[in-house]
Order: C-alpha cells, then sequence, then structure tokens
C-alpha cells in the first residue's frame, strides 16, 4: 500500500508539522467535522496529499490515521550538525543521501553550529561521529607538531 | 698624654679608617662587577626573547604550511586561496604579536628594573646580607621572572596560531565547498562503516 504523504517528509520539522495536522484530523473524527478540517484547517499542500492518498488506497480516514501515523513514527531521524544554514536544494541532496545510503526511512534532523568551521556531526542510531573540522583542526593542535 | 703617643694612636686610627675605606670601596668594585654581569645577562636574555619570538612566527609559518599539506579534500585553487588568506592573516598576526610583544617587553624591562633597584635597596637597607646572598637572590628572581615570561609568550603564540588558522579556514571556504565537504564526510563515515 503506497502512501505519498511520508514522501513529502523528509526533516524533522516536516515531521512535527505533519503530526500537528494529522491529530487535527484524529480529533475531528469525534467532531464529525473532517472535512471541515482538512479543507479550511489543514494547508491545501497537505489536505490535497491526504485526499490524494484517501482516494488511492480506500481506506476510511480512521483507519488512514491509524496507518499513516505509525508509518510516520518509524521514520528514523538522522541528526547532522552544519557549520552552514543548508539551502533547500542542499537539504534535498542530504535526503537523498540519507535515504539511499542508510535507510529509506531515513529523515533529517539538521541543526546550525559555525563554530564547527566546515563538516558535519553525524549522529544516527545511537552513534555519534564528529566529522568537523573544529575537531580535526583541535586534534591536531593538541599533538603539537614541530 | 705625650704627644708622640697621641700621634702614634691617631696615626693608628687614621690607618685602621683608611682600611676600612679600601675594604668597603674593594666590596662597591666587586659589587659592581656583578651588577655590569647581571645587566649583561638581561642583554642576553632580550636577545633570547627576540629570538624566540622569531621561532613561534616561524613555527606558525610550518604550521600553516602542514595545514595546507593537509588539506587533500580542497582542489588547488582552494589551497592557493587559503595559503594567500593564511598569508595575510600571518602578517596581521605577526604585527599584533609584534605589539603585544613590544608591550611585553617594557613590562619585563620595568621589572628587571624594579629588581635591579630592590637590590641597591636591599644592599642599602640590609648591609649585613653577605654580597652573595643578595646576588644569588636577584639572580633567582630574575631566572623565575624569565622563565614566566617566556612560558606566557609561549602560550600566546599557541593560541594565536590557533584562532588564525581556525578563522582563516571558515573564511575561506565558500557555501559550494562546504557543501562538498559535507557529502564528503559523510561518504567517506559511511564507507569506513561507522554509520
Amino acid at each position: 500500500m503506497d502512501f505519498q504523504l511520508p514522501t513529502f517528509i523528509k526533516t524533522t520539522e516536516d515531521k512535527n508539522e505533519c503530526n500537528i495536522y494529522l491529530d487535527l484530523l484524529e480529533k475531528s473524527l469525534f467532531q464529525n467535522n473532517s472535512q471541515e478540517i482538512l479543507h479550511d484547517k489543514i494547508p491545501s499542500f497537505f489536505s490535497d496529499v491526504i485526499t490524494k492518498d484517501l482516494a488511492q488506497t480506500k481506506l476510511t480516514l480512521s483507519d488512514y490515521l491509524t496507518k499513516i501515523k505509525t508509518i510516520i513514527g518509524s521514520l528514523e531521524p538522522v541528526s547532522l550538525t552544519l557549520a552552514i544554514r543548508p539551502s533547500v536544494a542542499f537539504q534535498n541532496t542530504l535526503y537523498n543521501w540519507i535515504t539511499s545510503h542508510l535507510s529509506p526511512k531515513a529523515i533529517l534532523d539538521l541543526s546550525y553550529d559555525p563554530s564547527l568551521i566546515a563538516g558535519v556531526i553525524i549522529t544516527y542510531q545511537g552513534k555519534y561521529h564528529d566529522l568537523s573540522y573544529k575537531n580535526t583542526l583541535t586534534q591536531y593542535f593538541n599533538s603539537k607538531p614541530n | 698624654m705625650n704627644i708622640s703617643i697621641l700621634l702614634t694612636i691617631s696615626m693608628f686610627l687614621i690607618s685602621l679608617l683608611g682600611l676600612s675605606l679600601s675594604f668597603i670601596a674593594f666590596f662597591y668594585l666587586s659589587l659592581i662587577k656583578k651588577y655590569d654581569k647581571l645587566r649583561a645577562e638581561e642583554e642576553r636574555m632580550k636577545f633570547k626573547i627576540d629570538k624566540h619570538h622569531d621561532e613561534i612566527i616561524d613555527k606558525a609559518r610550518s604550521r600553516a604550511r602542514l595545514i595546507i599539506e593537509k588539506a587533500t579534500e580542497f582542489d588547488e585553487e582552494t589551497k592557493k586561496k587559503f595559503a594567500n588568506d593564511l598569508e595575510l592573516t600571518r602578517a596581521k598576526l605577526e604585527q599584533n604579536y609584534q605589539e603585544v610583544f613590544t608591550t611585553t617587553e617594557k613590562k619585563a624591562e620595568a621589572v628587571i628594573d624594579q629588581l635591579i633597584i630592590d637590590l641597591e635597596a636591599t644592599l642599602t637597607a640590609d648591609f649585613k646580607n653577605s654580597e652573595k646572598e643578595i646576588l644569588a637572590k636577584f639572580e633567582k628572581s630574575l631566572e623565575t621572572y624569565k622563565n614566566e615570561y617566556l612560558t606566557n609568550l609561549n602560550q600566546r603564540g599557541e593560541k594565536t596560531i590557533k584562532d588564525a588558522a581556525f578563522t582563516v579556514l571558515g573564511k575561506s571556504l565558500n557555501l559550494a565547498e562546504h557543501e562538498e565537504i559535507i557529502l564528503k564526510a559523510v561518504s567517506e563515515a559511511k564507507a569506513q562503516n561507522l554509520i
């Protein structure tokens, strides 16, 4: 069963935003105003994708929400700390890299620290690797070469 | 009392006074000699500090070269740009360093002068202390100050070189180079099974 919505979630920010809308829809199930919420309260981009997903999968909104929340919950954040603020294009490049090399379920958890000079600190599945120039230079100076 | 006896005693006292004055003069001459020796030591120390400063700057140059050589991630053009930026920063660093050095040198001269004033005061006030003891104390103070000064100079040099390298590296990279470095880093980490 193919859902379109998860393919638009590339970062933890996207994930959090999406969860807010899905929670709104979940509440609407008890208030019998799902259509109103879907079209008036949720940004058109999200509501269009959800509508398409519902039409394609032929699931009820309740079942769809249960399944999509499970899928979104299983996404694996890859924490990357960068010395630059990445452009949208570079975020896409990084997203493509992590989904093809680490896991198709991977999403970006980006943060910014200019003191790194260059490079990246990566945390994934409990592993931490400081691949920044700050770290390399600090090690270099600590080794006190002549 | 017989005049000849009085004359003899007077002559004896004058001789004794002359002898004492000769002894004091000899003592002062000896002190002046030591004082000159210490001045020469001070000059030698200044020369050593100058030499040390040059060594620190040379070390900055060789470290800069090493950083460039180690930066295999960059292409030749980036390396050249980095080298130019580093050279500019190094020149500025040397200028700043010279200023710091001049200030510190003045401070050093003031301390040495103070040590000499203290020595003179000690000689005047406490004549009972032996010449050797006073000079040893002075030499020890001078040596302690010299070591502290050189260590401080060295630490300042290390820190300035480190700061300069960090600043220059950050400024030398454009956005595309940053992106390339990030992708290269994650790719290499993956290749080494780190992630």
